[in-house]
């Protein structure tokens, strides 16, 4: 059976964890809207759909974790392109050590408890 | 056969309730986000070379209903983003409040002093002390100098610096630090930097 407040406990972490998921999508490359909601929704369960995405990436701008330039395509539409700020880049860095630190402290009791 | 005129009235229709969707948003703020959707949209159709009606479908439902898409917004909206920003903003709202205070106490006691007409000198000493804040101390191990301190002051920190040859790096980036990366500090503390100098190093 299902805790009552799992869902509603994962939609947080969810929320809290995607932003940093675009920072690090970011770090390697930039990428453009399509692309890059494509890549979070075909990786599961992170995100409830791709136009979801497009709210937090205006606010991570706003912020200045991302900054944005329009390319020409190829076939289509200009691209709006996603490029990640040295702001962003310190901002990935921080949660990764959180997050490593986080995951294993969780882990280890989890796995203490696992009968 | 679906011709493009066909699709482009199913994007629209789907905009339009998009739109509807998104009427408590900030005009600006809708106007940004219809305009992403669309593009999204128009690149995904390129993309994917959609013709037929269900293909389009497809990529309206990974799109997603409008209302969770304005509820995704709504909640974007609200939040407070930067937790470390917002405490610091608060220090400095918290700060003037008290300056303001002081000074409307001195004014008034001043006034009330010169009403007396005795000539008299006040020298006053006041001290502002704002509730201390924690702000995460972020990782600048491997930045070159210049890039740690930008980054350290943007999170309000003060930077002492050691130069030393010890410590694993290349010359001229951050070998280490004090406090660590992902630790909390005060705001305003001093974090100490261990740089490997340019040259010099053997």
């Amino acid at each position: 059976m299902i805790a009552k407040g799992s869902s509603n406990l994962m939609s947080q972490m969810r929320r809290g964890a995607v932003e940093y998921c675009v920072l690090a999508l970011l770090r390697d490359r930039d990428m453009y809207g399509f692309e890059l909601t494509r890549a979070l929704s075909t990786a599961g369960g992170l995100v409830a759909s791709e136009g979801t995405v497009y709210p937090l990436l205006a606010r991570i701008r706003q912020d200045g974790l991302v900054e944005t330039f329009w390319e020409a395509s190829p076939q289509g539409p200009p691209r709006r392109y996603y490029r990640l700020t040295n702001d962003g880049r310190l901002a990935l860095e921080t949660f990764r050590d959180q997050w490593r630190q986080f995951r294993n402290t969780v882990d280890a009791i989890m796995k203490g408890s696992d009968v | 056969m679906t011709t493009n005129e066909d699709l482009d009235l199913i994007v629209n229709q789907y905009l339009s309730r998009l739109e509807a969707a998104l009427a408590n948003l900030p005009p600006e703020r809708r106007r940004q986000l219809i305009e992403s959707i669309t593009d999204h949209i128009s690149e995904a159709r390129v993309t994917l070379a959609v013709t037929s009606e269900v293909a389009l479908r497809d990529i309206l439902d990974r799109v997603g209903q409008p209302g969770d898409i304005a509820a995704a917004a709504l909640a974007d909206e609200v939040t407070p983003v930067h937790p470390q920003a917002t405490g610091s903003r608060r220090g400095i709202v918290t700060g003037l409040a008290i300056a303001i205070v002081i000074l409307v106490v001195l004014g008034t006691y001043l006034a009330s002093r010169s009403n007396n007409s005795v000539p008299t000198t006040t020298v006053t000493v006041t001290t502002i002390t704002t509730t201390s804040i924690s702000i995460t101390v972020p990782n600048v191990i491997g930045e070159t100098l210049g890039t740690a301190e930008s980054a350290l002051e943007k999170f309000q920190f003060t930077v002492s610096v050691v130069s030393s040859c010890s410590g694993y790096g290349v010359p001229g980036a951050v070998t280490s630090q004090v406090p660590a990366a992902g630790s909390s500090a005060a705001q305003g503390s001093d974090v100490r930097l261990v740089v490997k100098p340019g040259k010099g190093c053997s």
